[in-house]
C-alpha cells in the first residue's frame, strides 16, 4: 500500500514539473552503467577518475526493517534516520576536494546479549546480559579529503571520524560511545594513457567505552564478557559493568584500473585490525583480537559498440579472526586479577569466491543494467576448550535489473533484484552447553538463522525533477522482503542534487 | 602497456598480497601435573578407596576429574606399579612409596589455568589397632597450572558426617513490608541435634567472620588452615548442663524474640525462640520471657547480603571468655587499595574449636571461602547477585539426609556448604 501510495506521488511529480539535462541525471547514468566498478577507485587518489561531475547531495532518508527471525546480538528491528550532505568538487584542473557529513538517529528493537555499539567489529569480545533491551543509537559521520595530480602522479589524502553513542533509558541502562578515526594516503600514477596504478595506506585508531548501569533496587542480571561461540570467562561474570576497546586498523590496497573504464581492472586491499579489550577493575587486557580482511578483484570490461558493454569479474574475500584470551588468577582482591596465559581460543575464517557477469546499454532516453552474481561462501567458527564449531557454507546466487529512464525532462531510476542464500552443509556443536539455558537458545537461534535459505526481492524507486537554484529534487523510495526471516525492509529518500 | 604485460602487472599485484591468506593456528598449552596427597597424622596402614579428584578451572568453569579406586593398599605398593584408573581427564595415577606421610601420586596434563583441587573419597586405615573407613577430602584453591611441570600437595584431612551439633538453618536477609522497605530484627540460627545422643547447648558460640567472601585479601600472618578469624561472637549462657538438645530437636537463637509479624506481615513469629541476641540499640527489642545471648565480641548484626561465613563452636573446657580473649587476640595486615599495609585485630577460633562452619557469599561477588576446607569447602547463598533484592526473606536450609524409623530426621553435613544446604529456601519458622 505505501509503495503505491509512493508510486502515486512520483507520478503526479513527473507529470507537473520538468527535470533538465542536470548533475543528477549525469551521476545517475553514470551509476547505472558503472555501478560494480566503484570498489576498483576507492583509493582517494583515484576517485576523481569515478565521478564524471562535481556535485553536491544533500538527502533526508529513512529506513526502516522488521523482522521476525534475528540475531540476538543485533535486534529484531530498527527505524533509522538519515541527513547526509556529500560533495566532490573541482577547484582547477588538478585539484579536488570532496567531503561528507552524515548523522544518523536509530533505533533498535530487542537488542540481547549485547551490550556494546559495532558489534561485528569487535566480535566475539562484547559485553552482555541476557536482559537487554530497544536502544536509541546516535552516529555522526564526517569525512573530507582532497587530490592533487602533477603530471602522471596523484597525491591524495582522506580524513574521517566516526562519533557513536548508544544509550538505553531502562535496565540495563546502556551507555556507550565509541570514535573511529581514519586516515588513508593515496597515490596513483598514470602507466600508460588509460591505465592508472594506484595505492592507498590505511590507519585508523579506534575506542569505545561502554558502561551498563542499574537504577533498579529488585536486583540486576549477571555483565557477561562474552569471547566466542556461547563461552565467557566466569571469573569477570557479575558487576564488572564497564568495558573499553581500543582497536588499530592497518593496511593498503593496490588498484590497476583504465581511465576510460574499458579494459582490465584490479584490485587487491588488506585490512589487519588488532582489537584489544579491558575492564573495570582488571588493569591488563583480558582479550585481543587480531582480525584480517583479505579481498581481491579482477574485472574486464569490453565495449561491444557505442551503445552496449559487457562486464565480468571474479572476486575473492578472506576474513579471519584470531581471538586471544587471558587467563586470570584471583591472589588477592587488593592486588587484582594476575593474567597467568593468554591463548588462541577462538578462530573465525570466512571466505567467498564468486563473481558477477553485467550487461549495460546506454541509449537515448533510456539506459539500463543487468546483472547476474553467484557466490561460494563458506564461514568456519571455532572455540578450544570447551571445544564448539560453527560451519556453514552457502551458495548465494542472484540478480539485478537497474533503469535509467528519461521521461520528458524528468528522470526515473528503478532497481529490482532478487537473491537466494542457499546452505550447502553446515555443521554446529557447543561442548557442555545446557541445552535447557538462555545461552543454548540464542546459540542456537543464531546458527539457525544462519542455516536457513533465504530469498530476497528487494525493489527501489527514485524519480528526480528540476527545481530553480538547486537544480534537482529527488524522492523515491525501496522496499525489500524475505519470507525466510518474514524479514520487511523500507525506506524512503529525498533531497537535492546540484 | 600491452595486454600481456597487464594480466602479468595484474597476476603480480594478486599474488603481492596472498600471503596475508594465512591464519594462526589455535593452541592450548598443556602442563604436567602431579598431586602428592599427604595423609592425616597419626593414622596408619591407610588407603584410598572410591575417591574422585576433581580439577576446577576458574575461568572457564571446566571440571576434569578422575575416579581413583584402587583394589590396594596405596601406602604399600611400590612406586614402579602403575595403574590405570576409570579417568575423565587422559591420565594415569602413580602410586609411590615416596614418603612416610604420602600416600600416592597422580599425574596428568591440564591446559593453563587457574584451578580449585578437591578430593573426596572414603579412607581405610588403623588408629589405635581398630580398623575405621571414613570419608576423606582435600581441597586447594587458586593453583595456578602455567609451566611444563606443577606438584600440587594435597593435605588429606577425615570428616564426619553425621557430627553433632550444626548449623541447620540461617536466615540472614532479614524481610521486607509491603511498602517495599526492609525489615531487621527477624533474622535468626537454627543449631540442631544431628546426632542420636543429648548434646548441650551451654557454651555453644556463633561466630561471624571478620572478612568477607567476596573481598579477598592476603592477610599475614594467615592462619585459616589453623583457625577461623572471628568478626562478632556470641555465646550460648549457662553452667553446662541447662539448655539440653535432645537427639533430632533444635534450638532457635533471634535477634528479636518477638512476634514480627505485628509490625511487618511479611515476617515470622520469634516469641518461640530459646534465645535471642543483643542488638545494636536502633534496632533492639528485648523480651525479657527470652534469654539473652552472651555478647562476647561485637555486635551479631549478620549481614543481610550473604557475605559473611559462620560458624558454631565450643570453647574447651574450662576456658573462661576472658582467657579465650587474652589467648586468642589475632593481629594481621594487609595491603589496602592504594597499595599500603594496615594493621587490624580480631580473634581467632582454632579450628579445633569449631564445630560446624557455613560460608555465605553470592555468584557475582564470590572471591574466596573464609574457613579452613576442612570445616566447609563450598558456600551456599540467597541472591544471586550484589543486592540482589530477590534474597529477601530466604535463607539457607541444611538438606534432609536421611529420616531414621523412629522418625528423627538426620541432615546432610558433608563439610561442603554448596551441596548440603538449599539456597534461597523458605524460612522454616515463615508461615
Amino acid at each position: 500500500m505505501r509503495l503505491l501510495t509512493i508510486i502515486s506521488l512520483l507520478s503526479i511529480l513527473s507529470t507537473t514539473l520538468h527535470a533538465q539535462d542536470s548533475t543528477f541525471v549525469v551521476l545517475s547514468k553514470y551509476n547505472t552503467l558503472n555501478n560494480e566498478l566503484n570498489k576498483y577507485y576507492d583509493a582517494p587518489a583515484l576517485k576523481s577518475l569515478n565521478i564524471p561531475i562535481q556535485y553536491t547531495n544533500m538527502s533526508v532518508n529513512y529506513t526502516a526493517e522488521d523482522s521476525k527471525r534475528y540475531i540476538l546480538q543485533k535486534g529484531s528491528a530498527t527505524n533509522d534516520f538519515n541527513i547526509n550532505i556529500e560533495s566532490f568538487q573541482t577547484k582547477n584542473k588538478n585539484l579536488n576536494l570532496w567531503g561528507d557529513f552524515q548523522y544518523n538517529n536509530i533505533k533498535t528493537k530487542n537488542v540481547n546479549f549485547n551490550e556494546t555499539l559495532d558489534y561485528d567489529y569487535l566480535y566475539p569480545y562484547i559485553m552482555s546480559d541476557t536482559v537487554g533491551g530497544d536502544l536509541t543509537n546516535e552516529q555522526y559521520k564526517i569525512l573530507g579529503g582532497l587530490s592533487k595530480s602533477y603530471n602522471k602522479m596523484t597525491y591524495a589524502f582522506e580524513a574521517s571520524f566516526i562519533g557513536k553513542q548508544s544509550t538505553r533509558q531502562r535496565d540495563p541502562r546502556t551507555n556507550n560511545i565509541s570514535s573511529d578515526l581514519n586516515a588513508t594516503f593515496s597515490l596513483a600514477y598514470k602507466t600508460t594513457s588509460n591505465y592508472n596504478l594506484g595505492i592507498a595506506l590505511i590507519g585508523a585508531r579506534y575506542f569505545q567505552k561502554a558502561k551498563v548501569s542499574f537504577n533498579s533496587e529488585l536486583g540486576r542480571p549477571t555483565i557477561i564478557h562474552e569471547t566466542g561461540l556461547g563461552n565467557y570467562n566466569k571469573i569477570f561474570a557479575g558487576i564488572r559493568d564497564n568495558a573499553e576497546y581500543l582497536g588499530y586498523n592497518y593496511g593498503f590496497s593496490i588498484h590497476y584500473v583504465p581511465s576510460n573504464h574499458l579494459g582490465w581492472f584490479a584490485r587487491t586491499k588488506f585490512i589487519g585490525s588488532n582489537i584489544q579489550k579491558k575492564i573495570k577493575d582488571v588493569a591488563l587486557v583480558i582479550n585481543e583480537a587480531d582480525k584480517y580482511d583479505f579481498d581481491v578483484q579482477l574485472g574486464y570490461k569490453v565495449a561491444i559498440n557505442s551503445s552496449q558493454r559487457i562486464e565480468a569479474a571474479v572476486q575473492y574475500n578472506y576474513k579471519n579472526i584470531d581471538g586471544f584470551e587471558g587467563r586470570f588468577n584471583n591472589l588477592d582482591s587488593q592486588i587484582g586479577l594476575v593474567k597467568i596465559s593468554e591463548e588462541n581460543l577462538f578462530n573465525a575464517v570466512n571466505q567467498s569466491i564468486g563473481g558477477y557477469l553485467s550487461y549495460q546499454k546506454n541509449t537515448s532516453p533510456t539506459t539500463w543494467a543487468a546483472k547476474i552474481f553467484g557466490y561460494h561462501i563458506d564461514s568456519k567458527e571455532s572455540y578450544l576448550l570447551p571445544a564448539a564449531i560453527e560451519n556453514i557454507k552457502l551458495l548465494h546466487v542472484g540478480g539485478q535489473i537497474d533503469l535509467n529512464q528519461k521521461i520528458a525532462k524528468n528522470t526515473l531510476i528503478a532497481k529490482i533484484g532478487y537473491s537466494l542464500s542457499k546452505p550447502l552443509s553446515s555443521q554446529a556443536a557447543w561442548t557442555g552447553m545446557n541445552t535447557t539455558s538462555m545461552r543454548y537458545q540464542m546459540l542456537a537461534n543464531n546458527f539457525d538463522y544462519k542455516n536457513t535459505e533465504v530469498s530476497l526481492i528487494d525493489f527501489a524507486v527514485k524519480i528526480a525533477v528540476p527545481v530553480k537554484k538547486l537544480q534537482t529534487y529527488f524522492i523515491g523510495g525501496n522496499i525489500s522482503h524475505a519470507s525466510a526471516y518474514n524479514l520487511t525492509q523500507f525506506g524512503i529518500t529525498s533531497g537535492f542534487v546540484f | 602497456m600491452n595486454t600481456k604485460n597487464t594480466i602479468l602487472l595484474i597476476v603480480g599485484l594478486i599474488s603481492s598480497t596472498l600471503f596475508f591468506s594465512c591464519s594462526k593456528d589455535q593452541d592450548i598449552q598443556f602442563n604436567d601435573v602431579e598431586v602428592s596427597m599427604k595423609a592425616p597424622e597419626g593414622i596408619q596402614d591407610y588407603a584410598i578407596e572410591n575417591a574422585t579428584l576433581k580439577f576446577t578451572e576458574i575461568n572457564t568453569g571446566i571440571v576434569t576429574s578422575t575416579v581413583i579406586n584402587p583394589t590396594t593398599n596405596l601406602s604399600k605398593v611400590a612406586s614402579s606399579n602403575t595403574v590405570g584408573v576409570n579417568a575423565a581427564a587422559d591420565g594415569i595415577v602413580k602410586f609411590s612409596d615416596s614418603g612416610a606421610s604420602v600416600i600416592n601420586d597422580f599425574a596428568s596434563t591440564l591446559p593453563n589455568g587457574t584451578y580449585d583441587v578437591t578430593l573426596e573419597g572414603s579412607m581405610r586405615y588403623n588408629k589405635d589397632g581398630q580398623a575405621i573407613t571414613s570419608k576423606v577430602r582435600g581441597s586447594k584453591n587458586g593453583i595456578v597450572i602455567n609451566g611444563p611441570n606443577v606438584n600440587i600437595q594435597l593435605d588429606l584431612f577425615i570428616f564426619d558426617e553425621t557430627a553433632g551439633l550444626i548449623l541447620k538453618e540461617i536466615f540472614f536477609t532479614g524481610t521486607v513490608t509491603p511498602e517495599n522497605k526492609s525489615y531487621n530484627g527477624d533474622k535468626y540460627f537454627i543449631i540442631y541435634n544431628n546426632s542420636d545422643e543429648t548434646l548441650y547447648a551451654d557454651g555453644l558460640i556463633i561466630s561471624e567472620a571478620a572478612f568477607l567472601t567476596t573481598t579477598k585479601r592476603e592477610y599475614t600472618p594467615n592462619i585459616m588452615n589453623e583457625a577461623f578469624t572471628a568478626g562478632s561472637i556470641i555465646m550460648v549462657p549457662g553452667t553446662g548442663k541447662q539448655s539440653p538438645i535432645l537427639p533430632g530437636k533444635q534450638i532457635v537463637i533471634a535477634n528479636n524474640a518477638i512476634d514480627h509479624i505485628e509490625y511487618n506481615p511479611n515476617s515470622l513469629d520469634l516469641r518461640n525462640a530459646e534465645f535471642e541476641i543483643d542488638l545494636i540499640s536502633t534496632i533492639n527489642v528485648d523480651n525479657p520471657q527470652v534469654t539473652n545471648m552472651i555478647s562476647v565480641n561485637g555486635t551479631m548484626l549478620m549481614n543481610n547480603r550473604g557475605f559473611k561465613s559462620y560458624v558454631l563452636a565450643r570453647l574447651p573446657e574450662g576456658m573462661t571468655i576472658d582467657n579465650y580473649k587474652t589467648d586468642h587476640l589475632y593481629t594481621y595486615s594487609y595491603l589496602n587499595a592504594l597499595g599500603n599495609p594496615v594493621n587490624s585485630n580480631s580473634y581467632k577460633i582454632p579450628n579445633t574449636y569449631i564445630l560446624d562452619a557455613v560460608n555465605l557469599s553470592v555468584e557475582t561477588d564470590f572471591e574466596w571461602i573464609l574457613t579452613s576446607p576442612q570445616l566447609d569447602m563450598g558456600w551456599t547463598y540467597c541472591g544471586r547477585t550484589s543486592s540482589d533484592a530477590t534474597r529477601y526473606g530466604k535463607s539457607v536450609l541444611r538438606k534432609v539426609l536421611t529420616t531414621n524409623p523412629d522418625g528423627r530426621v538426620i541432615y546432610q553435613d558433608t563439610n561442603n556448604s554448596s551441596v548440603d544446604f538449599t539456597p534461597e529456601s523458605k524460612p522454616s519458622l515463615m508461615k
